[in-house]
């Protein structure tokens, strides 16, 4: 089963990221670029206050989900050492 | 006006502490234990991203240009989505081939090429010099500001109390070096990892997001009603200056906006202080995970009142944007909250000392690796002890950087706001960018493509970025800029080739970019990777194949074999050279460095075929630092 979710996972982070390429750059950009206030904040303001610690909420989101299993091997000895908790 | 004996007693304390930490960090390492081995610590330690550029700058910009000073932070948080990806595949090669900066990692991709770490070190040392400068301005200014508010550019650099003229930069600077080198390079043995620099710079991160909210929340609920009356007085006050809050608009066109967030974005993966935080002293690969979306989140909350206090400035200074680099500070001062001015200013130095102090140990490390010991191999030192003039030499290299950074401030810094001196630096790193990623992914990619590309990218960097600089300074005949080089009106330095109507960061990441990837695609092309190209191409693209290894945990006491003299001495002279190195007469001073190592083997035994090793230097001579971290990683 763990290879099943391997891919998705991948694919899902580099569409985010896209994602947030694209959510960050002109023409998106241009549509929350208005002299409005909205709750006595500039739109354009509001738009990177708000959308920033969202996209950093999803990021957290997807490490949590890493947690529970890695795309790629660690090297062995380091593997066992997670694994022991030993310190480096 | 702060009382003079009063900061430096404040800062002598938060000095103590800092030097407490490290020491502390030093002592349980060598206990066995890792206090830095932790992700929590490795986020905070990332934050050196932040420096006096953030604590300082951020407000200045947005004062005066607007939001711009976002995509220094948004892009760094889009670049750490990838990081599970890109920085733990940089962090697995790092550990695997003992590399040990940036010019390592680069020439270690191909074919371990000393040419390739030399250019690398030097276009690093000159990239840098305007970011050190950047960090001593700061400094130097948030000081006089502090004791001496009333100083006007002549009388700046002055202790009115003492009667004292000094040059406060130059004082930031030395202090800086001491520090750098307290904590860097104390002794070769404990050099090998910096976890005393590491903790300490953690705990930086931690006083410098304290400071800056605190300012932050003193503006915005102290001095005004909460962030709501802050936008409606300024937009009511200051209508003509709505187009700090927009984009889009003459100084902040769309397309400066994507060359800065582009700009961010490889700067934040390959200054040469943020590779060494992020891949030379990673202690695990899960330490990535948290940091991901823990160093976005300190982006965020530290620039969470940028606009607040800049907006704020603007309202209570009437307008007026001279000192607007230095809202946060001045703020408390004019109205009498002197501990919070004295939290500030301890914030902005602890931001500014991280970051000299991170750079000048990873800049000093590539000058050892890359530029004296292929020197020092070729002349046969005849020094009883090479450990003590490698460490010194390491030392010198602290302060030779440092004071560049010195010299540059001099010459250039005084009069360019801290935005655009730092941009400078970041324009230089984005160069590095195309060999990094492209070897990462790119079997083609060869090291005369990598070569070529960065030499042309850092001709085209200093044309279109410093030489404008030299000429606002005074340094060189305005006609370069206005007529071009030679009165060639295509060789102007800000419309290079005719390309006219952009900015001049969009201007020059354009050119620096357009030539570094195109010569490197084009050569790498034309060009087959040598055969000491190919072994490193499969290890670098192919580091998640898994290979067949042997076990091997013992330490090994005896003397090392030739091959893996050959395989370490390749990290300074490159590959061909030290095998001839082991039959010519430069064989005496190898096999003299021998009597003050010992050999640690990986747990790894590469494949056969392969004359990979790694070592340890456990007495006497460590000069590639993180060389133990990583074998002790393994073993």
């Amino acid at each position: 089963m763990k290879t099943d979710r391997k891919l998705p996972l991948k694919d899902a982070w580099v569409i985010w990221f896209m994602l947030g390429v694209v959510m960050l750059n002109y023409p998106f950009l241009h549509i929350f670029n208005k002299s409005t206030l909205l709750f006595g904040v500039p739109l354009t303001v509001l738009y990177f206050f708000i959308g920033w610690p969202t996209s950093i909420f999803v990021i957290y989101l997807f490490s949590k989900y890493l947690e529970h299993g890695t795309e790629e091997p660690l090297p062995k000895d380091q593997a066992e050492r997670d694994d022991s908790g030993e310190a480096t | 006006m702060i009382s003079l004996k009063l900061v430096i007693l404040v800062a002598f304390f938060y000095f103590g502490i800092l030097f407490a930490v490290a020491f502390y960090a030093d002592r349980q390492r060598r206990m066995g234990r890792s206090l830095i081995d932790n992700p929590t610590i490795y986020t905070l330690s990332l934050a050196v991203y932040c420096t006096s550029w953030t604590f300082y700058g951020s407000v200045g910009r947005a004062a005066t240009s607007g939001l711009d000073f976002l995509t220094i932070y948004l892009g760094p948080t889009l670049m750490a989505f990838s990081w599970w990806f890109l920085l733990r595949k940089i962090v697995r090669i790092s550990k695997e081939q003992n590399v040990t900066s940036i010019a390592d990692f680069i020439s270690s991709r191909y074919g371990r090429s000393s040419v390739l770490g030399a250019i690398v070190t030097i276009f690093a040392v000159l990239g840098i010099m305007p970011y050190i400068a950047l960090q001593l301005k700061a400094v130097a200014y948030s000081f006089d500001l502090l004791v001496y508010p009333l100083a006007t550019s002549n009388t700046m650099h002055v202790l009115p109390q003492l009667d004292l003229h000094f040059d406060s930069a130059l004082v930031v600077a030395l202090i800086l070096a001491l520090f750098a080198v307290l904590f860097g390079a104390r002794h070769l043995d404990t050099s090998e990892r910096h976890e005393g620099l590491v903790a300490a710079i953690a705990l930086e991160s931690i006083v410098k997001i304290v400071a800056f909210v605190a300012a932050g929340v003193f503006v915005t609920y102290g001095l005004f009603d909460g962030f709501t009356e802050i936008f409606q007085d300024f937009l009511t006050r200051f209508p003509e200056r709505e187009y700090l809050l927009r984009l889009g608009t003459d100084s902040n066109t769309y397309a400066h906006w994507l060359s800065m967030s582009f700009i961010s974005m490889m700067a934040v993966m390959f200054l040469p202080r943020q590779f060494h935080i992020m891949a030379i002293e990673n202690c695990h690969e899960k330490h990535i995970r948290r940091a991901m979306w823990g160093f976005p989140a300190y982006l965020f909350v530290i620039n969470l009142f940028v606009i607040p206090i800049a907006l704020g400035g603007l309202l209570l200074s009437n307008g007026d944007t001279q000192n607007a680099d230095f809202f946060v500070l001045t703020l408390p001062l004019q109205f009498g909250q002197g501990w919070l001015a004295i939290l500030v200013f301890i914030g902005g130095f602890s931001a500014s000392a991280g970051m000299v102090m991170v750079s000048s140990v990873a800049l000093s490390t590539m000058i050892l690796n890359h530029l004296v010991m292929p020197v020092i191999l070729k002349i046969q030192s005849k020094a009883k002890d090479l450990s003590a003039l490698l460490i010194n030499l390491k030392r010198l290299g602290i302060l030779v950087v440092i004071l560049l950074g010195y010299v540059y401030y001099q010459l250039l810094g005084e009069s360019a706001a801290l935005v655009n001196i730092g941009m400078v630096s970041f324009v230089a790193a984005a160069q590095f960018a195309p060999a990094v990623i492209g070897g990462l992914y790119w079997r083609q990619a060869t090291q005369r493509g990598a070569a070529t590309g960065l030499i042309l990218g850092f001709v085209v960097w200093f044309y279109t970025l410093l030489v404008p600089s030299f000429v606002d300074s005074g340094w060189l005949d305005p006609s370069i800029v206005e007529h071009g080089l030679l009165g060639v009106d295509l060789l102007k330095p800000t419309e290079l080739f005719g390309l006219s109507g952009f900015d001049i960061w969009t201007h020059a990441l354009f050119w620096t970019m357009f030539l570094n990837l195109g010569s490197y695609f084009a050569i790498s092309l034309l060009t087959k990777p040598r055969a000491d190209e190919q072994e490193q191409i499969r290890k670098f693209v192919d580091v998640y194949q898994p290979v067949v290894t042997v076990p091997e945990r013992t330490r090994i006491t005896r003397a090392p074999s030739v091959v893996e003299f050959v395989d370490l001495m390749a990290k300074f002279i490159g590959e061909r050279a030290s095998s001839s190195t082991t039959t010519s007469r430069h064989a005496a001073v190898i096999w003299k460095m021998s009597s003050t190592c010992s050999v640690q083997s990986t747990s790894a035994v590469p494949p056969a075929g392969s004359s990979s090793a790694s070592f340890t230097m456990r007495r006497g001579w460590s000069p590639a630092d993180g060389i133990c971290n990583r074998s002790s990683m393994k073993s």
